[in-house]
């Protein structure tokens, strides 16, 4: 009986060292990577021989990749914050307001996440032309919202709904406007939700390419991903792997510290709801 | 003084009307309760009050004002809610104190208000926890000082009690009586248990369908109800309704009642009154022991009477009633 057990455990703990070693291996061999100079980069091992900073030199004095992080950050911290203000005035709306035409437009805003968005790059140029935006990172965090306001609005919506209507009506009747509500009291009992979201945005918004690099033009107004795979080497023949592979680096940094950061909020979020605390 | 009038409040949510044509007076310092089944519009009756429904016809006087037009927070009105609606993310002093912060109150105030009103409810040492780390009887009390807080003309309590056991349910009864009389504030209260009504009211208003059938103290409500649904509704047993032959003279009645508790039974059969039965389950309660008899009339009644020493299921016993405890009911449940 208890050899069974240590074998189940046992078997177990190989199983996530299989999947750790799945999820992990390639970021690891980036690093290593990107530690490595000129032709030792093709050396098949798993440690730098001549451990070295010069990829990360390179990637920042070659182009003006601080300034690509910079924009990148500017742009997704834009995204969030505005997505996660909009969709929360709307999930109030959403959630507890009765109007007309609430459903028709709640699968609207669905339905926009629906096109890929190949579909909509064409249309979109024409409105960042218009409004002169083209090469301007307003023109990101504009087009961001497209894919990042239809799930911040449900996930917050499914979420007010859930919230007791009494603790609602205590409020109003102690007095509270519809803004004090909201802000005294639904935000702080949406913070798990709104990390949740508003991470989930942050990493769309932080990776987004295709948007990127049609609406940008010249170095000084590209994000990190277009930057990235804009990174080019002495000649056409040569790939400079080990800049990308330092650049990418430097980008997913960023992105597992946010993680670890909110890693107990954000396991509250995804999971609430699930169970009545 | 009269606190709380409506006057011809009608209320529809949509096609379905849920409260037909009310008029109430609500007297100053009255402990008031709304009781009926659920679905009678008790709760409807009392958020209007509150303000969070808008009646669909008639008014609503709070003090001498019509209110029916203004928001909650300026009806002098507070709220005690089933599921006690606490903010959980704040502590309980923030709780009670959340209302007279909005309305701007200075802060040594809202101190020393937030201060008097945990000593009446000793919930002092609870002061800077969390909702979520206090017991069911606890939040109550919350929920309750919250309410006394803001120093309202009327309490309403909206089935304050239903969410806690049943030991610390009777115990919470008898305290918001004596809060009732030291504060000597108007309370309106909805509850659908009848023995927490009749324990707690000065009056009971007991609707049914959105109708109020009766208006009175709890005795006169139990001893002389006005309709047969009233007479239903109160006591447990519920009232014995018996074929009008049962009773000698039934003086018109279509239908009449006799508490369970004014029957008795006697063990030998045949007896003088000729009004017999046989037995058919005994719930045996401690205090007292609850008969089902089946009459040689056909129909089946409840006795509560512990005099037969050992009640069998099968046995044929005699059954008496005192005439004076006989309630008729015409055709269309009105007492006759």
């Amino acid at each position: 009986m208890k050899g069974k057990a240590a074998l189940k455990t046992g078997g177990l703990i190989a199983l996530w060292i299989v999947v750790a070693l799945f999820l992990l291996f390639p970021f690891y061999y980036a690093v290593v990577s990107s530690f490595r100079e000129g032709s030792a980069i093709f050396e098949a091992s798993l440690w730098p021989a001549n451990p070295t900073f010069a990829n990360y030199e390179a990637v920042m004095t070659d182009q003006p990749f601080a300034k690509n992080i910079l924009n990148s950050l500017i742009v997704a911290f834009s995204v969030v914050v505005l997505s996660l203000g909009l969709a929360t005035f709307a999930s109030y709306a959403f959630g507890r307001a009765k109007f007309k035409g609430r459903r028709l437009l709640l699968y609207t805003i669905l339905g926009v996440s629906m096109f890929p968005q190949v579909a909509v790059l064409s249309g979109l140029f024409e409105i960042v032309r218009l409004f002169g935006l083209y090469n301007n990172l307003l023109s990101l965090v504009f087009s961001y919202m497209i894919f990042t306001l239809p799930f911040t609005v449900w996930v917050l919506t499914s979420f007010v709904r859930d919230l007791p209507v009494e603790i609602e009506e205590a409020a109003i009747m102690d007095g509270a406007s519809s803004w004090t509500i909201v802000t005294k009291v639904f935000l702080p009992l949406l913070a798990p939700a709104l990390v949740t979201t508003g991470l989930l945005a942050f990493i769309a918004a932080w990776n987004e390419f295709l948007f990127a690099l049609s609406f940008t033009l010249t170095n000084e107004q590209r994000t990190v991903p277009v930057a990235i795979a804009l990174i080019s080497g002495a000649s056409q023949y040569e790939l400079p792997w080990g800049n990308i592979m330092a650049a990418s680096v430097i980008v997913t940094v960023p992105l597992i510290v946010l993680v670890l950061f909110f890693q107990k909020k954000l396991v509250a979020g995804l999971t609430a709801g699930a169970v009545k605390g | 003084m009269s606190c709380v009038r409506l006057e011809g409040i009608a209320k529809r949510f949509g096609s379905t009307q849920v409260i037909r044509g009310v008029d109430l007076d609500i007297q100053s310092g009255e402990f008031v309760v709304f009781v009926g089944a659920s679905g009678s519009g008790k709760s409807t009756l009392l958020r209007m009050i509150a303000g969070l429904e808008q009646p669909s016809e008639g008014r609503v006087f709070i003090g001498d004002s019509d209110v029916t037009d203004a928001p909650p927070s300026e009806r002098g009105v507070s709220m005690v809610f089933q599921s006690y609606a606490l903010y959980p993310h704040m502590t309980v002093r923030e709780n009670i104190a959340f209302g007279l912060k909005l309305k701007k109150t200075g802060k040594a105030a809202i101190e020393e208000a937030v201060t008097r009103v945990a000593t009446m409810l000793e919930i002092e040492a609870l002061l800077d926890r969390k909702p979520g780390q206090l017991s069911g009887g606890q939040r109550q009390r919350v929920a309750i000082a919250r309410a006394i807080v803001r120093e309202p003309q009327v309490f309403l309590f909206d089935e304050p009690l239903s969410n806690l056991d049943a030991a610390l349910r009777t115990r919470t009864r008898i305290e918001i009586k004596e809060l009732h009389r030291k504060l000597a504030a108007t309370m309106i209260y909805v509850t659908h248990d009848q023995v927490e009504a009749m324990s707690l009211a000065d009056r009971m208003v007991i609707l049914n369908g959105g109708r109020i059938e009766q208006v009175g103290p709890p005795s006169v409500l139990y001893h002389q109800p006005a309709t047969k649904y009233v007479a239903a509704f109160l006591g447990s047993p519920t009232m014995n309704f018996v074929s009008p032959s049962v009773v000698g003279d039934a003086g018109g009645a279509e239908s009449v009642g006799i508490r369970p508790e004014d029957m008795r039974v006697a063990g030998a059969a045949g007896a003088e009154s000729g009004l017999s039965g046989t037995i058919e389950e005994v719930e045996e309660l401690g205090e007292t022991r609850i008969l089902h008899v089946k009459l040689n009339t056909g129909d089946i009644i409840a006795v509560r009477d512990r005099s037969l020493d050992d009640p069998n299921i099968g046995q044929v016993v005699s059954v008496a009633f005192d005439e004076t405890a006989v309630h008729r009911f015409d055709a269309k449940g009105a007492r006759i």
